[in-house]
């Protein structure tokens, strides 16, 4: 397993690799400390412009980059020049983990609060209302319907729970 | 052809030799290696040389990262707004990675 440490850095990696893409990371990757343009990071990964333009975007918008405009006075030009601000990397990740342990709570609840059934051909699961009223039969396949212990899920998102929030006694 | 679509196509391999990779991609032999480079220093393959019938080339290996799937679709969801319990995402998540998880404890 790995570090705490080492699973913070994981997890802004994995943000990144979701809101823009393996693409996206690698251009995250190849941008300098200091102040670059677009440009840039195109020539030097290979990646073209308006891709690379996109996930700086996507990156301001996620509030991990920041940029500032300069025109040039002759051709009316606009130059982009970027810079990476992980400040807020820590911030960013200790929301998603918090929107994360919120959602599995209130999934913890739904799953204690019914009873499921589900079709062993994988057309879907019903609570038991619904599965009652499909005479426990899927309405899909006519297969019968099997009752779905959720004990070892409890246990599981609540082990995901414990995780989480020792990850955010670090941020 | 990005980095990308070669990065999938040696996932899919597994491993792969460089000399028959641009060939199969039908891609410059220089413009292979200069992928194979970017890749190699994002850390997404490994590059070993060794010979092969006298010819001395590149064993390329996909390095396998964790599997993303371990990690809830509720991080880095682009919903502002949800019902988690309603989430069929959320729902085929913990359903599948759960048992699975569980099982291995």
């Amino acid at each position: 397993m790995q570090s705490l440490n080492g699973e913070i850095e994981y997890l802004v990696e994995e943000y990144i690799r979701r809101i823009s893409g393996e693409e996206g990371f690698a251009i995250f990757r190849s941008c300098p400390e200091k102040e670059f343009t677009d440009e840039e990071i195109s020539v030097k990964t290979g990646i073209d412009l308006n891709s690379v333009r996109r996930v700086l975007f996507l990156l301001y918008e996620a509030g991990l980059a920041e940029y500032r405009r300069e025109k040039d006075e002759d051709s009316g030009w606009l130059t982009y020049y970027w810079k990476i601000n992980t400040e807020k990397a820590n911030e960013i990740i200790k929301k998603e983990l918090e929107r994360t342990r919120e959602n599995f709570m209130a999934k913890i609840e739904y799953e204690r609060e019914n009873m499921f059934y589900y079709c062993e051909n994988g057309c879907g699961k019903f609570v038991f209302e619904a599965a009652m009223s499909y005479n426990f039969s899927c309405p899909e396949c006519g297969r019968p319907l099997q009752f779905a212990d959720n004990t070892r899920l409890l246990e599981f998102l609540e082990n995901e729970i414990r995780r989480i929030e020792d990850i955010l006694s670090l941020l | 052809m990005k980095d990308d679509d070669v990065l999938a196509f040696i996932r899919e391999r597994g491993e792969i030799l460089q000399k028959d990779l641009w060939k199969e991609m039908g891609i410059d032999s220089r413009k292979c290696s200069k992928i194979l480079k970017r890749l190699e220093e994002r850390g997404m393959v490994e590059r070993e040389k060794t010979t092969v019938d006298g010819v001395v080339t590149f064993r390329i290996t996909a390095i396998r990262k964790p599997e993303l799937n371990h990690l809830p679709p509720c991080f880095g969801c682009p919903e502002s707004y949800c019902e988690p319990a309603e989430c069929e995402k959320l729902d085929v998540w913990v359903w599948t990675v759960g048992i699975k998880m569980s099982g291995e404890d």
